[in-house]
């Protein structure tokens, strides 16, 4: 028996695992959906029910502090009324006739005063506005005509209740109710005003009943003219802009009930003010929301707990619950996933619900038939593979989608893996991708057609290339579709390589019939070439004779040949000439006979023979009127075939023309030697002439010029005081310009002085010499930010001094064309111009104007305003000349504003 | 400043004058004897002459010697004062406008103690007769002058 594997029958998909979905599929996920199902509108209608307590409160909470607040302006208004019935009394009493006297009268009034909380003094004002009697003493005499509610019932009004003010004599915060005493005229009398200190108002109302809230009294301005909790309020903090903006409204009239925000964190207040009529004042009571919803809340909170306990509960014990169920259908589904990978080992066992224990013994059943069905198909299977595995041929089957199901041994011998490796793979993870594509093309040509295909093919196997004819047929299963094919190929290599060893050996013996006719063709053709090209010889050979003779006739050349007697053999036209005699007379006769030395000419007759041959040998060959010609001769031996020596080959040249030249050129050279003999002396005068001369200029040009400076300056220093200012000017002018000219003065001595100098090359460290001036430069002017770049280990051969000059020159002027700039840079170095080492010196300063550049190596000529850069104009003209000397050349580039750079050569050293 | 006379050889009018007020300028008030060519320079030294009865051995304290003097030039007197054993120590500077390096050559080979090239900016040349000045008068220890007799 094999192992359970993969079969042709199993062709359907493997059992699955579910995957997690919502909503849920699985039992527990259901149990548990249920159970939301019915605690979830329970716990919704708890909460309703839990608000509409909550609302309730609130509602309550509304009305009970609307009611405090009315309360409060009630006992107000019964306030007010008592003490204005006090006042009346005490207004008709005082204007009783006799009037009572001074003493009853103040004791009447501090009586009054006692039978009033909060009332702090009654007093009696007559109708100028002064108090003439007072149950305070302190009082009396103080004026309060001026207070507006005096004034209102002096107007005519019979009562007056101020808003709340600042006490005359305290100066803490009361207010007034006021009397106006009539007789029965209805004239005014008098009028009684009782003073009245909020501060003790808690004495008055029953503010206990705001419990932990507040209570207020505003006035007419809405300024808060009592408080409860008691506190000392200062006047600010009674100012109306501290009050709620509802205040307002309840002063215009309006009553407000309603729940407030109060502070910034968002808690909030149960407010009620209510309008305290006639006077325009308002009261208001109030108190924290959630002080007020606490004893509610207390209530809700235990509740709520307990439900959510219990919904837990209900879900802990759905869940055990649930566990008796799915424990027993999840071992179900094992066994199931079980059965489907083939493992028939065991039964199922299930304690539970009666339904699910029955669901567990079908389940076993079905798994013991399955199982016994398989092993009556395994063993059908293996007698077929038994049967694949024996033959030599190659069999393997794939499914539709191209995996290899079944591979015999002579298969997986021919790919070169174990046939486990290859089952469930496909043919692109087996073969390299041009083999693959060779064998899907047919494998689709099979799926798609559903017919059978026979194809001779090769291929490379472990063991060699190899021939196969294969096979391939379609699988259709019931519904007559094609889920598969059966491939069969059979290795025909051998039968192959037979027949191809036939077909060779046939091809080979062909071609040595071939090859033998060819040769024999060639034979007979090389045979015919020979024949005909002696006959071409031949007459080569003939032509080749009469080229020689033209040649030689043709020749300018005078040529002979002599024997080994000295006679002469053959001669050409060229030789008859210059001797003046015929061929007849020149042959056979003694060659030196024509020569003015003989004997020299025998001498190199005989070095031929010597040496086998003579060069540019000199004679001279008489002609027969006389007249000779000079000549060089090249002689050499020859011999006939077996190398025996003839004779003498000898060629004359004729040299009269080159003769001619040469004496023309020694009188040319010795008249151009006397001239520039002649030359040179009078150029050493003329040097020592402008020697003298320059030597005059350094000393006697000088001379004036200091006089005229030296005086310039005395007149300067000795009659300042009798020169005006132009006239002082126009001796300093004169001083510059005498200085000008000095230094004109000594740059052309200078230029000059170079022309003229001996020159002496030497190695000269130009690096060196670079350094040293830019050190030079630097000096007097410190403070410029100049970068100095020098390259290192420039040697030249040159003159050391007037290479000074140069560089003194070059950098001299890079320093001061960059003068105007804040920075500068200014370079030294070499580069190639045509193979040649050129050295420059390059700065970024002024620039000048290419169009100008071959004007700046004229003495004199300055590109630059002289105010501008100063100069004589003669620096560059020196650089010139010593270039110049040194047989180099110098030049320029740059652009105005860009910089310039100057290269110089120095020549061949 | 010691009290040496100093000889100025000098034909041109002008630089007499000129180097007169740069030793003014300069409050060198030693005595200065001005001659106008080079042999009345050696009638000088050598008492001879208009100078005849001087005595020789006074030798001044320098000799500002211009070269290219009319009669005698400047290197023939120099050639002349080092020749003569009474003269040939005395300090002898050439100051001239002549920047040739053959003068320059000549003059130290014939013996001149300093070579000063007078600048033709009198406020550079009155720096320099300063320094001469500061240097031959002041600074240089002269030989002791030779007791008459």
């Amino acid at each position: 028996m094999r192992t359970p594997g993969p079969s042709i029958c199993n062709l359907s998909k493997r059992l699955e695992r579910p995957t997690s979905r919502f909503p849920p599929e699985s039992i527990r996920g259901t149990l548990i959906l249920l159970l939301l199902v019915v605690l979830v509108p329970v716990l919704l209608t708890q909460v309703w029910i839990y608000n509409d307590w909550l609302e309730t409160r609130r509602a309550t909470e509304l009305q009970a502090n609307l009611e405090l607040a009315r309360a409060v302006a009630d006992g107000f208004g019964a306030y007010m009324e008592g003490v204005l019935r006090q006042e009346l009394a005490i207004g008709i009493a005082l204007t009783a006739s006799p009037p009572p006297p001074a003493n009853t009268v103040n004791r009447l009034l501090a009586e009054s005063v006692q039978q009033y909380p909060a009332l702090r003094n009654l007093g009696w004002v007559d109708l100028r506005g002064r108090v003439i009697a007072s149950s305070a003493p302190e009082m009396v005499s103080v004026e309060i005509g001026d207070r507006p509610y005096f004034q209102e019932i002096i107007s005519g009004q019979g009562w007056a209740v101020s808003d709340l003010l600042l006490a005359r004599v305290e100066g803490d915060p009361v207010f007034t109710i006021s009397r106006g005493v009539r007789d029965q005229n209805g004239s005014l009398l008098g009028v009684v005003v009782a003073t009245i200190d909020p501060k003790y108002f808690g004495k008055t109302f029953d503010v206990e009943r705001a419990g932990q809230g507040s209570i207020s009294i505003f006035d007419r301005q809405g300024r808060r003219v009592y408080r409860y909790p008691e506190a000392e309020l200062s006047w600010e903090q009674r100012d109306p802009t501290y009050t709620l903006p509802v205040v307002s409204r309840a002063l215009a009239g309006e009553e407000v009930n309603d729940i407030l925000p109060w502070t910034p964190a968002g808690d909030r207040r149960i407010m009620a003010i209510t309008p305290i009529p006639d006077i325009g004042w308002a009261a208001s009571a109030g108190r924290a929301e959630a002080e007020a919803m606490a004893p509610v809340l207390q209530d809700i909170l235990p509740q709520s707990v307990l439900s959510l306990l219990v919904t837990a509960l209900a879900f802990t014990v759905a869940i055990v619950i649930s566990r008796r169920i799915i424990g027993p259908v999840h071992r179900l589904r094992e066994h199931a996933y079980a059965i489907g990978r083939g493992d028939f080992a065991g039964s199922v066992k299930v304690a539970g619900p009666a339904e699910l224990e029955q669901l567990a013994d079908a389940f076993n059943r079905m798994g013991e038939e399955i199982h016994r069905q398989q092993k009556v198909l395994r063993e059908s299977e293996e007698r077929y593979r038994t049967l694949v595995e024996s033959v030599d041929d190659c069999i393997y089957v794939k499914d539709a989608q191209g995996h290899y199901l079944l591979v015999n041994s002579a298969m997986a011998r021919r790919i070169g893996r174990p046939a486990q490796e290859i089952i469930g793979r496909t043919t692109l993870d087996i073969y390299p991708p041009e083999v693959a594509r060779v064998t899907m093309e047919m494998d689709s040509f099979v799926f798609d057609k559903g017919e059978t295909i026979r194809v001779e093919r090769e291929e490379d196997t472990p063991y060699g290339h190899a021939v196969f004819d294969a096979r391939k047929v379609p699988l259709t299963n019931d519904a007559g579709e094609v889920i598969g094919l059966v491939a069969v190929s059979r290795d025909i290599t051998e039968r192959k390589q037979m027949e191809d060893t036939l077909r060779s050996a046939r091809d080979e013996l062909e071609a040595r019939v071939r090859e033998r006719t060819a040769e024999l063709a060639r034979a007979n053709q090389e045979l015919k070439g020979e024949v005909a090209q002696r006959q071409e010889t031949e007459q080569a050979l003939r032509q080749a004779s009469a080229y020689n003779r033209s040649l030689i006739e043709a020749s300018l050349d005078p040529l002979v040949t002599i024997n080994a007697e000295g006679k002469i053999t053959d001669v050409n036209l060229a030789g008859e000439k210059v001797t003046g005699r015929s061929r007849g007379e020149i042959i056979g006769a003694d060659f030196s006979d024509y020569f003015v030395e003989p004997e020299v000419a025998r001498a190199g007759y005989q070095q031929v023979f010597r040496d086998g041959s003579v060069q540019d040998y000199a004679l001279e060959i008489r002609h027969r009127d006389g007249h000779t010609t000079p000549v060089l001769y090249n002689a050499s031996l020859y011999r006939d075939e077996a190398g025996e020596v003839i004779g003498v080959f000898a060629a004359a040249r004729d040299i009269s023309a080159q003769k001619r030249a040469e004496a023309e050129i020694r009188k040319l050279n010795d008249d151009l030697e006397r001239r520039v003999v002649e030359r040179t002396a009078e150029l050493a005068a003329a040097n020592k002439e402008l020697e003298a001369f320059s030597y005059s200029v350094s000393h006697d040009l000088r001379a004036p010029l200091r006089g005229i400076d030296g005086f310039s300056q005395a007149l300067l220093e000795d009659y300042s005081d009798r020169l005006d200012e132009q006239g002082k000017d126009h001796l300093r002018r004169v001083r510059t310009a005498t200085l000008r000219m000095a230094k004109l003065i000594d740059d052309l001595l200078t230029l000059s002085r170079l022309t003229r100098s001996e020159m002496h090359r030497e190695l000269v460290d130009l690096t060196v010499l670079a350094q040293a001036i830019a050190t030079e430069l630097q000096k007097p002017q410190p403070e410029r930010e100049a970068t100095f770049i020098i390259a290192q280990g420039v040697r030249v051969y040159a003159d050391a001094q007037l290479m000074r000059a140069v560089l003194e020159n070059l950098l001299g002027n890079a320093w001061k064309f960059t003068s105007q700039h804040p920075r500068a840079t200014i370079e030294f170095g070499i580069s190639k111009r045509d193979g040649e080492r050129a050295y420059y010196v390059r700065d970024d300063g002024a620039g000048f104007d290419m169009a100008y550049a071959d004007k700046l190596f004229v003495p004199f000529q300055r590109l630059h305003a002289a105010n501008e850069f100063a100069g004589t104009g003669v620096g560059l003209a020196t650089v010139q000349r010593v270039v110049r000397r040194h047989g180099g050349q110098v030049w320029a580039e740059g652009a105005v504003g860009k910089g310039a750079t100057f290269f110089f050569t120095l020549g061949p050293a | 400043m010691n009290e040496g006379i100093i000889l100025l050889v000098e034909d041109n009018p002008d630089d007499v004058d000129l180097t007169l007020r740069a030793m003014r300028k300069n409050k060198i008030l030693n005595e200065v004897v001005v001659t106008r060519d080079g042999t009345e320079a050696l009638d000088y030294l050598f008492a001879r002459g208009t100078y005849a009865g001087r005595n020789v051995n006074d030798l001044p304290a320098v000799v500002l010697l211009d070269l290219r003097r009319p009669k005698i030039d400047g290197l023939e007197v120099l050639q002349e004062l080092r020749a003569d054993p009474r003269t040939k120590l005395c300090p002898t500077v050439i100051l001239t406008s002549s920047r040739e390096e053959q003068d320059l050559i000549r003059g130290y080979s014939l013996g001149a103690n300093s070579y000063i090239r007078k600048p033709v900016d009198f406020d550079q040349f009155t720096e320099a007769v300063r320094q001469i000045g500061l240097y031959w008068l002041l600074l240089n220890e002269s030989l002791p002058r030779k007791k008459i007799g």
